[in-house]
Protein backbone atom coordinates (compact mmCIF):
# COMPACT_ATOMS: atom_id res chain seq x y z
CA UNK A 1 0.00 0.00 0.00
CA UNK A 2 2.89 2.39 1.06
CA UNK A 3 4.34 1.31 -2.05
CA UNK A 4 1.46 2.51 -3.92
CA UNK A 5 1.21 5.93 -2.31
CA UNK A 6 5.06 6.63 -3.00
CA UNK A 7 4.71 6.05 -6.53
CA UNK A 8 0.97 7.65 -7.00
CA UNK A 9 3.06 11.01 -5.47
CA UNK A 10 5.68 10.54 -7.47
CA UNK A 11 3.75 10.25 -10.41
CA UNK A 12 1.94 13.58 -9.77
CA UNK A 13 4.48 15.23 -7.79
CA UNK A 14 6.55 17.08 -10.60
CA UNK A 15 2.49 18.97 -11.87
CA UNK A 16 1.15 19.61 -8.85
CA UNK A 17 4.00 21.52 -7.53
CA UNK A 18 4.38 24.10 -10.47
CA UNK A 19 0.66 24.30 -9.86
CA UNK A 20 0.60 25.47 -6.58
CA UNK A 21 3.54 27.80 -7.50
CA UNK A 22 1.23 29.03 -10.78
CA UNK A 23 -1.42 30.11 -7.86
CA UNK A 24 0.95 31.89 -5.73
CA UNK A 25 3.06 34.05 -7.50
CA UNK A 26 0.43 35.60 -9.38
CA UNK A 27 -1.32 36.27 -6.08
CA UNK A 28 2.24 37.42 -4.83
CA UNK A 29 2.85 39.70 -7.37
CA UNK A 30 -0.47 41.38 -7.98
CA UNK A 31 -0.69 41.57 -4.25
CA UNK A 32 1.52 44.43 -4.05
CA UNK A 33 0.39 48.18 -4.70
CA UNK A 34 3.44 48.83 -7.51
CA UNK A 35 2.67 45.43 -9.35
CA UNK A 36 -1.08 46.37 -9.22
CA UNK A 37 -1.18 48.41 -11.99
CA UNK A 38 -0.71 44.77 -14.07
CA UNK A 39 -4.01 43.53 -12.80
CA UNK A 40 -5.48 46.90 -14.39
CA UNK A 41 -3.41 46.30 -17.78
CA UNK A 42 -5.03 43.03 -18.40
CA UNK A 43 -8.87 44.36 -16.86
CA UNK A 44 -8.08 47.44 -19.63
CA UNK A 45 -7.30 44.81 -22.26
CA UNK A 46 -10.22 42.98 -21.31
CA UNK A 47 -12.53 45.94 -21.57
CA UNK A 48 -11.30 46.97 -24.94
CA UNK A 49 -11.47 43.64 -26.42
CA UNK A 50 -15.38 42.80 -25.10
CA UNK A 51 -17.79 45.00 -26.12
CA UNK A 52 -18.85 47.33 -23.17
CA UNK A 53 -22.41 48.50 -21.84
CA UNK A 54 -22.77 52.10 -23.24
CA UNK A 55 -23.60 53.92 -20.09
CA UNK A 56 -26.13 56.70 -20.26
CA UNK A 57 -27.39 60.13 -18.48
CA UNK A 58 -29.84 61.93 -18.05
CA UNK A 59 -30.61 65.01 -20.19
CA UNK A 60 -27.30 64.71 -22.94
CA UNK A 61 -27.83 67.47 -24.85
CA UNK A 62 -28.89 69.98 -21.96
CA UNK A 63 -26.18 68.65 -20.35
CA UNK A 64 -23.99 69.70 -23.18
CA UNK A 65 -25.42 73.03 -23.50
CA UNK A 66 -25.01 73.60 -20.17
CA UNK A 67 -21.45 72.61 -19.73
CA UNK A 68 -20.40 75.06 -23.04
CA UNK A 69 -22.18 77.50 -21.20
CA UNK A 70 -20.01 77.49 -17.84
CA UNK A 71 -16.92 76.77 -19.51
CA UNK A 72 -17.76 80.54 -21.73
CA UNK A 73 -18.44 82.15 -18.24
CA UNK A 74 -15.25 80.42 -16.45
CA UNK A 75 -13.29 81.43 -20.11
CA UNK A 76 -14.40 85.07 -19.74
CA UNK A 77 -13.64 85.10 -15.63
CA UNK A 78 -10.60 84.12 -16.27
CA UNK A 79 -9.46 86.40 -18.82
CA UNK A 80 -10.58 89.06 -16.71
CA UNK A 81 -8.24 88.43 -14.47
CA UNK A 82 -4.97 89.27 -16.76
CA UNK A 83 -4.46 92.61 -16.00
CA UNK A 84 -5.36 95.53 -18.20
CA UNK A 85 -1.68 97.30 -17.66
CA UNK A 86 1.31 95.83 -18.88
CA UNK A 87 3.50 93.81 -15.88
CA UNK A 88 6.54 91.95 -15.83
CA UNK A 89 7.81 88.14 -15.12
CA UNK A 90 10.97 87.65 -13.59
CA UNK A 91 12.34 84.11 -13.97
CA UNK A 92 14.66 83.46 -11.16
CA UNK A 93 16.14 80.46 -12.02
CA UNK A 94 17.29 81.42 -15.74
CA UNK A 95 17.73 84.96 -14.89
CA UNK A 96 15.39 86.20 -17.37
CA UNK A 97 12.37 88.79 -17.53
CA UNK A 98 9.36 88.94 -19.75
CA UNK A 99 7.57 92.36 -20.04
CA UNK A 100 3.70 92.06 -20.80
CA UNK A 101 0.85 93.72 -21.85
CA UNK A 102 -2.11 91.92 -21.28
CA UNK A 103 -1.18 88.64 -23.46
CA UNK A 104 1.25 90.66 -25.72
CA UNK A 105 5.07 90.39 -24.77
CA UNK A 106 6.60 93.58 -24.96
CA UNK A 107 10.03 92.74 -24.57
CA UNK A 108 12.26 89.93 -23.16
CA UNK A 109 15.90 89.92 -21.91
CA UNK A 110 18.18 89.21 -19.16
CA UNK A 111 18.24 90.12 -15.85
CA UNK A 112 19.78 89.31 -12.23
CA UNK A 113 18.47 88.23 -9.20
CA UNK A 114 19.43 86.76 -5.90
CA UNK A 115 22.41 84.77 -5.47
CA UNK A 116 21.05 82.46 -2.69
CA UNK A 117 23.74 83.05 -0.37
CA UNK A 118 23.26 83.32 3.36
CA UNK A 119 26.07 85.40 5.36
CA UNK A 120 26.54 84.51 9.08
CA UNK A 121 27.77 88.34 10.47
CA UNK A 122 30.30 88.09 13.39
CA UNK A 123 27.97 88.10 15.90
CA UNK A 124 26.26 85.21 14.79
CA UNK A 125 22.83 86.65 12.55
CA UNK A 126 22.30 85.28 9.33
CA UNK A 127 21.18 87.28 6.87
CA UNK A 128 19.61 85.78 3.24
CA UNK A 129 20.52 87.07 0.28
CA UNK A 130 17.37 85.69 -1.60
CA UNK A 131 15.02 86.95 -4.35
CA UNK A 132 11.17 86.39 -2.44
CA UNK A 133 9.10 84.83 -5.20
CA UNK A 134 5.17 85.62 -5.46
CA UNK A 135 3.62 88.64 -6.85
CA UNK A 136 4.52 92.39 -5.49
CA UNK A 137 3.45 95.89 -6.85
CA UNK A 138 4.91 98.35 -8.39
CA UNK A 139 5.13 100.84 -5.12
CA UNK A 140 7.65 103.69 -5.97
CA UNK A 141 9.03 105.17 -9.14
CA UNK A 142 12.47 106.93 -8.92
CA UNK A 143 14.92 108.31 -11.23
CA UNK A 144 18.60 108.78 -9.98
CA UNK A 145 17.82 106.61 -6.82
CA UNK A 146 20.31 106.90 -4.19
CA UNK A 147 20.51 103.48 -2.27
CA UNK A 148 21.05 104.04 1.33
CA UNK A 149 23.08 101.22 2.43
CA UNK A 150 21.91 98.95 4.46
CA UNK A 151 24.34 97.27 7.40
CA UNK A 152 25.08 93.84 5.59
CA UNK A 153 26.17 95.53 2.37
CA UNK A 154 29.49 96.93 4.87
CA UNK A 155 29.49 93.85 6.94
CA UNK A 156 29.80 91.89 3.73
CA UNK A 157 33.01 94.14 2.60
CA UNK A 158 34.56 93.58 6.37
CA UNK A 159 33.71 97.32 7.25
CA UNK A 160 32.06 98.03 10.70
CA UNK A 161 28.36 99.54 9.91
CA UNK A 162 28.40 103.08 9.98
CA UNK A 163 25.33 105.37 12.22
CA UNK A 164 22.16 105.42 10.71
CA UNK A 165 22.60 108.66 8.74
CA UNK A 166 26.30 108.69 8.22
CA UNK A 167 27.28 109.81 4.82
CA UNK A 168 28.92 106.81 3.73
CA UNK A 169 25.53 104.98 3.50
CA UNK A 170 24.45 106.71 0.55
CA UNK A 171 25.24 106.15 -2.76
CA UNK A 172 24.48 107.54 -6.21
CA UNK A 173 25.73 104.84 -8.61
CA UNK A 174 25.37 101.97 -8.08
CA UNK A 175 20.81 101.48 -8.88
CA UNK A 176 21.55 102.95 -11.69
CA UNK A 177 19.52 105.63 -13.94
CA UNK A 178 16.28 104.14 -12.10
CA UNK A 179 14.51 102.23 -9.99
CA UNK A 180 10.97 100.46 -9.02
CA UNK A 181 10.19 99.72 -5.46
CA UNK A 182 8.24 96.35 -4.94
CA UNK A 183 8.36 96.57 -1.30
CA UNK A 184 10.06 95.18 2.01
CA UNK A 185 13.51 97.30 0.68
CA UNK A 186 13.36 94.56 -2.82
CA UNK A 187 13.82 96.74 -5.99
CA UNK A 188 13.91 96.34 -10.25
CA UNK A 189 16.80 98.59 -10.87
CA UNK A 190 20.28 98.84 -12.98
CA UNK A 191 23.30 97.97 -12.10
CA UNK A 192 27.49 98.99 -12.54
CA UNK A 193 28.03 95.13 -13.23
CA UNK A 194 26.36 94.86 -16.64
CA UNK A 195 28.43 91.60 -17.64
CA UNK A 196 26.99 89.82 -14.61
CA UNK A 197 23.27 90.07 -16.42
CA UNK A 198 22.08 86.66 -16.88
CA UNK A 199 24.10 85.00 -13.20
CA UNK A 200 22.58 85.14 -10.13
CA UNK A 201 24.34 87.81 -7.91
CA UNK A 202 22.07 90.04 -6.27
CA UNK A 203 21.14 90.37 -2.98
CA UNK A 204 17.64 90.12 -3.59
CA UNK A 205 17.10 92.61 -5.92
CA UNK A 206 16.43 92.60 -9.78
CA UNK A 207 19.12 94.33 -11.50
CA UNK A 208 18.18 94.85 -15.41
CA UNK A 209 20.10 96.03 -17.87
CA UNK A 210 20.39 100.23 -18.69
CA UNK A 211 18.48 99.79 -21.80
CA UNK A 212 15.95 97.19 -20.83
CA UNK A 213 15.61 99.47 -17.25
CA UNK A 214 14.22 102.47 -19.38
CA UNK A 215 11.41 100.49 -21.17
CA UNK A 216 10.93 99.26 -18.38
CA UNK A 217 10.35 101.96 -15.90
CA UNK A 218 8.51 104.14 -18.65
CA UNK A 219 6.14 100.90 -19.29
CA UNK A 220 5.24 99.95 -16.03
CA UNK A 221 3.36 102.12 -13.77
CA UNK A 222 2.35 102.65 -10.03
CA UNK A 223 0.24 99.68 -8.99
CA UNK A 224 1.95 97.53 -11.59
CA UNK A 225 1.79 93.32 -10.92
CA UNK A 226 5.61 92.23 -10.60
CA UNK A 227 5.22 88.40 -10.56
CA UNK A 228 8.39 86.91 -9.89
CA UNK A 229 9.15 82.94 -9.59
CA UNK B 1 -4.03 5.92 0.95
CA UNK B 2 -4.28 8.26 3.98
CA UNK B 3 -1.24 9.84 2.63
CA UNK B 4 -2.79 10.63 -0.50
CA UNK B 5 -6.46 11.84 1.11
CA UNK B 6 -4.38 14.44 3.04
CA UNK B 7 -2.11 15.55 -0.28
CA UNK B 8 -5.06 15.91 -1.85
CA UNK B 9 -7.25 17.68 0.80
CA UNK B 10 -4.14 20.21 1.55
CA UNK B 11 -3.62 20.62 -2.19
CA UNK B 12 -7.33 21.41 -2.29
CA UNK B 13 -7.30 23.74 0.66
CA UNK B 14 -4.10 25.24 -0.58
CA UNK B 15 -5.78 26.27 -4.09
CA UNK B 16 -8.88 27.54 -2.26
CA UNK B 17 -6.79 29.29 -0.10
CA UNK B 18 -4.56 31.30 -3.29
CA UNK B 19 -8.22 31.49 -5.28
CA UNK B 20 -9.27 33.36 -2.32
CA UNK B 21 -6.48 35.24 -1.92
CA UNK B 22 -6.34 36.18 -5.64
CA UNK B 23 -10.08 37.32 -5.76
CA UNK B 24 -10.69 39.07 -2.77
CA UNK B 25 -7.71 41.41 -2.77
CA UNK B 26 -6.83 41.46 -6.54
CA UNK B 27 -9.40 40.69 -8.56
CA UNK B 28 -12.56 41.77 -6.86
CA UNK B 29 -11.50 45.17 -5.97
CA UNK B 30 -10.00 45.93 -9.36
CA UNK B 31 -13.26 44.33 -10.78
CA UNK B 32 -15.91 46.01 -9.13
CA UNK B 33 -14.66 49.66 -7.85
CA UNK B 34 -12.74 52.43 -7.60
CA UNK B 35 -9.74 51.86 -5.35
CA UNK B 36 -9.06 55.59 -5.76
CA UNK B 37 -10.24 58.07 -3.15
CA UNK B 38 -12.85 60.61 -4.96
CA UNK B 39 -12.20 64.16 -4.42
CA UNK B 40 -15.01 66.14 -3.06
CA UNK B 41 -17.27 68.05 -5.42
CA UNK B 42 -19.17 71.69 -5.57
CA UNK B 43 -22.66 71.43 -6.58
CA UNK B 44 -23.48 74.71 -7.76
CA UNK B 45 -23.77 76.55 -10.74
CA UNK B 46 -21.76 79.18 -12.13
CA UNK B 47 -22.81 83.01 -10.78
CA UNK B 48 -25.10 84.52 -13.57
CA UNK B 49 -25.50 80.96 -15.87
CA UNK B 50 -28.57 81.09 -18.09
CA UNK B 51 -31.65 79.55 -16.95
CA UNK B 52 -31.28 76.46 -18.53
CA UNK B 53 -29.21 74.95 -16.33
CA UNK B 54 -31.18 75.90 -13.42
CA UNK B 55 -33.71 73.74 -14.30
CA UNK B 56 -31.05 70.60 -13.88
CA UNK B 57 -29.93 71.94 -11.06
CA UNK B 58 -30.40 69.18 -7.95
CA UNK B 59 -31.46 66.71 -10.39
CA UNK B 60 -29.23 64.31 -10.24
CA UNK B 61 -26.80 65.62 -7.52
CA UNK B 62 -25.58 62.46 -5.83
CA UNK B 63 -25.83 62.28 -1.82
CA UNK B 64 -21.90 62.84 -1.04
CA UNK B 65 -22.28 66.38 -2.82
CA UNK B 66 -24.13 67.75 0.00
CA UNK B 67 -21.40 67.25 2.41
CA UNK B 68 -19.24 69.15 -0.15
CA UNK B 69 -21.44 71.89 -0.53
CA UNK B 70 -20.63 72.56 3.39
CA UNK B 71 -16.94 72.40 2.26
CA UNK B 72 -16.84 74.39 -0.47
CA UNK B 73 -18.88 77.52 0.62
CA UNK B 74 -15.87 79.52 0.38
CA UNK B 75 -15.69 79.08 -3.52
CA UNK B 76 -16.15 81.96 -6.07
CA UNK B 77 -17.34 79.95 -9.05
CA UNK B 78 -19.44 76.40 -8.72
CA UNK B 79 -20.46 74.70 -11.20
CA UNK B 80 -23.04 71.72 -12.05
CA UNK B 81 -22.36 68.19 -10.71
CA UNK B 82 -21.26 65.84 -12.40
CA UNK B 83 -23.86 64.04 -14.27
CA UNK B 84 -24.35 60.30 -12.21
CA UNK B 85 -24.91 57.88 -14.64
CA UNK B 86 -27.98 55.37 -15.61
CA UNK B 87 -28.19 52.51 -17.88
CA UNK B 88 -31.90 53.22 -18.62
CA UNK B 89 -31.11 55.76 -21.34
CA UNK B 90 -29.80 55.87 -25.31
CA UNK B 91 -27.30 58.13 -25.35
CA UNK B 92 -24.98 57.93 -28.15
CA UNK B 93 -21.16 57.34 -26.86
CA UNK B 94 -20.22 60.29 -28.68
CA UNK B 95 -22.27 62.36 -26.84
CA UNK B 96 -21.44 60.86 -23.98
CA UNK B 97 -17.82 61.34 -24.89
CA UNK B 98 -18.54 64.62 -25.89
CA UNK B 99 -19.97 65.87 -22.35
CA UNK B 100 -17.14 63.89 -20.39
CA UNK B 101 -15.03 65.74 -22.14
CA UNK B 102 -16.77 69.08 -21.83
CA UNK B 103 -16.76 68.14 -17.98
CA UNK B 104 -13.30 68.19 -17.70
CA UNK B 105 -12.38 71.49 -19.16
CA UNK B 106 -14.80 72.91 -17.44
CA UNK B 107 -13.62 71.50 -13.74
CA UNK B 108 -9.68 72.39 -14.85
CA UNK B 109 -10.77 76.38 -15.60
CA UNK B 110 -13.44 76.11 -12.32
CA UNK B 111 -10.17 75.18 -10.48
CA UNK B 112 -7.90 77.30 -12.16
CA UNK B 113 -10.56 80.45 -11.19
CA UNK B 114 -10.91 78.77 -7.68
CA UNK B 115 -7.05 79.20 -7.52
CA UNK B 116 -6.13 82.39 -8.93
CA UNK B 117 -7.91 83.75 -4.91
CA UNK B 118 -5.49 82.57 -3.67
CA UNK B 119 -1.80 84.11 -3.24
CA UNK B 120 0.44 81.61 -3.98
CA UNK B 121 1.47 79.81 -7.53
CA UNK B 122 0.63 76.39 -8.23
CA UNK B 123 0.66 74.06 -11.12
CA UNK B 124 -1.56 73.52 -14.42
CA UNK B 125 -1.18 69.92 -16.19
CA UNK B 126 -2.62 69.68 -18.90
CA UNK B 127 -1.40 65.87 -20.21
CA UNK B 128 -4.22 66.49 -23.02
CA UNK B 129 -2.11 69.26 -24.41
CA UNK B 130 1.22 68.02 -23.42
CA UNK B 131 1.39 71.44 -21.38
CA UNK B 132 2.71 72.35 -17.42
CA UNK B 133 1.86 75.67 -16.73
CA UNK B 134 3.27 77.25 -13.74
CA UNK B 135 0.52 79.96 -12.95
CA UNK B 136 -0.60 82.86 -10.28
CA UNK B 137 -3.86 84.63 -9.88
CA UNK B 138 -5.09 83.03 -13.27
CA UNK B 139 -2.19 84.20 -14.85
CA UNK B 140 0.23 81.66 -16.87
CA UNK B 141 3.73 82.71 -15.68
CA UNK B 142 5.92 79.61 -17.69
CA UNK B 143 4.70 76.85 -19.74
CA UNK B 144 6.83 73.83 -20.17
CA UNK B 145 6.10 71.24 -23.15
CA UNK B 146 5.92 67.88 -21.74
CA UNK B 147 7.92 65.54 -24.65
CA UNK B 148 6.61 62.61 -22.72
CA UNK B 149 3.73 61.15 -20.59
CA UNK B 150 3.32 57.93 -18.91
CA UNK B 151 0.13 57.31 -16.86
CA UNK B 152 -0.69 54.35 -14.65
CA UNK B 153 -3.05 51.92 -15.74
CA UNK B 154 -4.72 52.19 -12.73
CA UNK B 155 -6.25 56.37 -13.66
CA UNK B 156 -7.00 54.90 -17.38
CA UNK B 157 -9.05 52.65 -15.94
CA UNK B 158 -11.30 54.97 -13.80
CA UNK B 159 -14.74 55.32 -14.43
CA UNK B 160 -15.40 58.77 -16.65
CA UNK B 161 -17.60 59.92 -13.12
CA UNK B 162 -14.76 58.40 -11.00
CA UNK B 163 -12.25 60.45 -13.19
CA UNK B 164 -14.22 63.50 -13.14
CA UNK B 165 -14.73 63.66 -9.00
CA UNK B 166 -10.93 62.52 -8.61
CA UNK B 167 -9.82 65.38 -10.19
CA UNK B 168 -12.52 67.87 -10.10
CA UNK B 169 -10.31 69.37 -7.09
CA UNK B 170 -7.20 70.70 -7.01
CA UNK B 171 -4.27 68.18 -5.55
CA UNK B 172 -2.45 69.05 -2.88
CA UNK B 173 1.55 68.13 -2.14
CA UNK B 174 2.24 65.74 0.96
CA UNK B 175 5.73 65.28 0.02
CA UNK B 176 8.32 65.71 -2.37
CA UNK B 177 12.25 64.13 -2.72
CA UNK B 178 14.34 65.40 -5.41
CA UNK B 179 17.71 65.11 -6.84
CA UNK B 180 17.75 69.07 -6.47
CA UNK B 181 17.65 71.28 -3.79
CA UNK B 182 14.86 73.69 -4.10
CA UNK B 183 16.66 76.39 -2.91
CA UNK B 184 20.75 75.83 -3.55
CA UNK B 185 21.62 78.22 -0.31
CA UNK B 186 25.64 78.96 0.06
CA UNK B 187 26.70 79.68 3.71
CA UNK B 188 29.19 82.27 3.67
CA UNK B 189 31.14 83.94 7.26
CA UNK B 190 31.14 87.48 6.99
CA UNK B 191 35.05 88.45 6.35
CA UNK B 192 36.82 90.22 9.22
CA UNK B 193 38.72 92.85 7.63
CA UNK B 194 38.56 94.21 3.67
CA UNK B 195 41.46 92.32 3.19
CA UNK B 196 39.66 89.52 3.61
CA UNK B 197 37.12 90.60 2.20
CA UNK B 198 39.12 91.35 -1.31
CA UNK B 199 40.80 88.02 -0.58
CA UNK B 200 37.61 86.08 -1.04
CA UNK B 201 36.18 87.73 -3.74
CA UNK B 202 35.29 85.74 -6.55
CA UNK B 203 33.79 85.85 -10.32
CA UNK B 204 30.06 85.08 -9.83
CA UNK B 205 29.51 82.02 -12.58
CA UNK B 206 26.59 80.31 -14.19
CA UNK B 207 25.12 77.60 -11.27
CA UNK B 208 25.82 73.97 -11.84
CA UNK B 209 22.97 71.77 -11.13
CA UNK B 210 22.85 68.50 -11.23
CA UNK B 211 20.27 65.88 -13.23
CA UNK B 212 16.80 66.55 -12.46
CA UNK B 213 14.65 63.66 -10.68
CA UNK B 214 11.64 64.43 -8.71
CA UNK B 215 9.02 62.09 -6.96
CA UNK B 216 5.58 64.17 -5.81
CA UNK B 217 3.38 62.32 -3.31
CA UNK B 218 0.13 64.11 -3.59
CA UNK B 219 -2.90 63.55 -1.44
CA UNK B 220 -5.47 61.17 -3.00
CA UNK B 221 -2.67 58.91 -3.41
CA UNK B 222 -1.19 60.17 -6.75
CA UNK B 223 2.42 60.38 -7.16
CA UNK B 224 3.81 62.75 -9.90
CA UNK B 225 7.36 61.68 -11.29
CA UNK B 226 8.82 64.33 -12.84
CA UNK B 227 12.39 63.72 -15.16
CA UNK B 228 14.38 65.46 -17.17
CA UNK B 229 14.46 64.25 -20.90
CA UNK B 230 18.37 64.29 -20.99
CA UNK B 231 20.10 61.47 -20.69
CA UNK B 232 22.07 61.35 -17.29
CA UNK B 233 25.83 60.22 -17.03
CA UNK B 234 28.39 59.53 -14.47
CA UNK B 235 27.86 60.66 -11.00
CA UNK B 236 24.32 62.40 -12.03
CA UNK B 237 23.01 59.09 -13.31
CA UNK B 238 24.13 57.43 -10.06
CA UNK B 239 22.33 60.19 -7.78
CA UNK B 240 19.06 59.39 -10.27
CA UNK B 241 19.44 55.96 -10.63
CA UNK B 242 20.12 55.92 -6.90
CA UNK B 243 16.39 58.23 -5.78
CA UNK B 244 14.74 56.22 -8.28
CA UNK B 245 15.72 52.57 -6.67
CA UNK B 246 15.24 53.80 -3.40
CA UNK B 247 11.55 54.08 -4.06
CA UNK B 248 10.81 50.89 -6.06
CA UNK B 249 12.75 49.50 -2.85
CA UNK B 250 10.51 51.22 -0.36
CA UNK B 251 7.45 49.90 -2.66
CA UNK B 252 8.80 46.43 -2.54
CA UNK B 253 8.94 46.69 1.71
CA UNK B 254 5.66 48.12 1.56
CA UNK B 255 4.55 45.01 -0.78
CA UNK B 256 5.74 42.87 1.56
CA UNK B 257 4.71 44.12 4.66
CA UNK B 258 1.04 43.89 3.06
CA UNK B 259 1.55 40.47 2.64
CA UNK B 260 2.40 39.68 5.56
CA UNK B 261 -0.40 41.39 7.24
CA UNK B 262 -2.44 40.04 4.29
CA UNK B 263 -4.05 43.82 4.07
CA UNK B 264 -4.18 45.49 0.56
CA UNK B 265 -2.09 48.70 0.40
CA UNK B 266 -4.05 51.13 -1.87
CA UNK B 267 -3.06 51.54 -5.40
CA UNK B 268 -1.02 54.54 -6.02
CA UNK B 269 -2.07 55.83 -9.29
CA UNK B 270 1.58 57.30 -11.25
CA UNK B 271 1.87 60.13 -14.12
CA UNK B 272 5.51 60.34 -15.22
CA UNK B 273 6.25 63.50 -16.77
CA UNK B 274 9.50 63.54 -18.78
CA UNK B 275 10.27 67.02 -19.19
CA UNK B 276 13.57 69.42 -20.64
CA UNK B 277 15.94 69.58 -17.60
CA UNK B 278 15.96 73.79 -17.68
CA UNK B 279 11.95 73.30 -17.15
CA UNK B 280 11.86 70.52 -14.57
CA UNK B 281 14.20 73.25 -12.50
CA UNK B 282 11.74 76.05 -13.21
CA UNK B 283 8.90 74.33 -11.86
CA UNK B 284 10.37 72.86 -8.74
CA UNK B 285 12.04 75.57 -7.84
CA UNK B 286 9.05 78.11 -8.19
CA UNK B 287 6.67 76.37 -6.54
CA UNK B 288 6.29 76.90 -2.62
CA UNK B 289 6.65 74.10 -0.20
CA UNK B 290 2.96 72.80 -0.15
CA UNK B 291 2.04 73.55 -3.66
CA UNK B 292 -1.64 72.98 -5.54
CA UNK B 293 -1.60 71.20 -8.70
CA UNK B 294 -4.74 70.85 -11.38
CA UNK B 295 -4.97 68.10 -13.80
CA UNK B 296 -6.88 67.77 -17.24
CA UNK B 297 -6.24 64.45 -18.62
Amino acid sequence: METQDKSWFRKYAPWIIPVLIGCWIPTIVLYTPEYQNAAYGIKSWFTSTLSSKTMAVRNVDKQIQGSKANISTLQNKLNDLMPEKPYILINTTENRFVLRNSRDTIRTGMCSTGKDEILIYPNGTRKPFKTPKGLFTVQLKRKNPVWTKPDWAFIEEGLKPPSAHAAERYDEATLGAYALSIGDGYMLHGTLYQRFLGLPVTHGCVRLGDADLEVIFNTLDKGAKVFIY
Amino acid sequence: MAKKYLFWTLTTLLILLAGYVLTSTVILPVATKNPLPEAILPNAEVKGENNAKKSEKGENIPKKNEKADKNTKKASVKVQPVPEPEETGTNSKDDLMKLFELKKTELLLRARYNLSSEDSIYLVLDLINKVATLEMKGIPLHDSNIKEVWVSNSIRMFHNDALLHWIAQPFVLKNAVATIVRVPFIVKNAPKDTIEANKSEVLPSARKTEDVYIVMNFERNLQLVIQQSEISEGENKIRVDSLRNSYVKREIDKSIKALSSLKREAVIPKIILTLPKSDAIILYRALPQKPKMVLRM
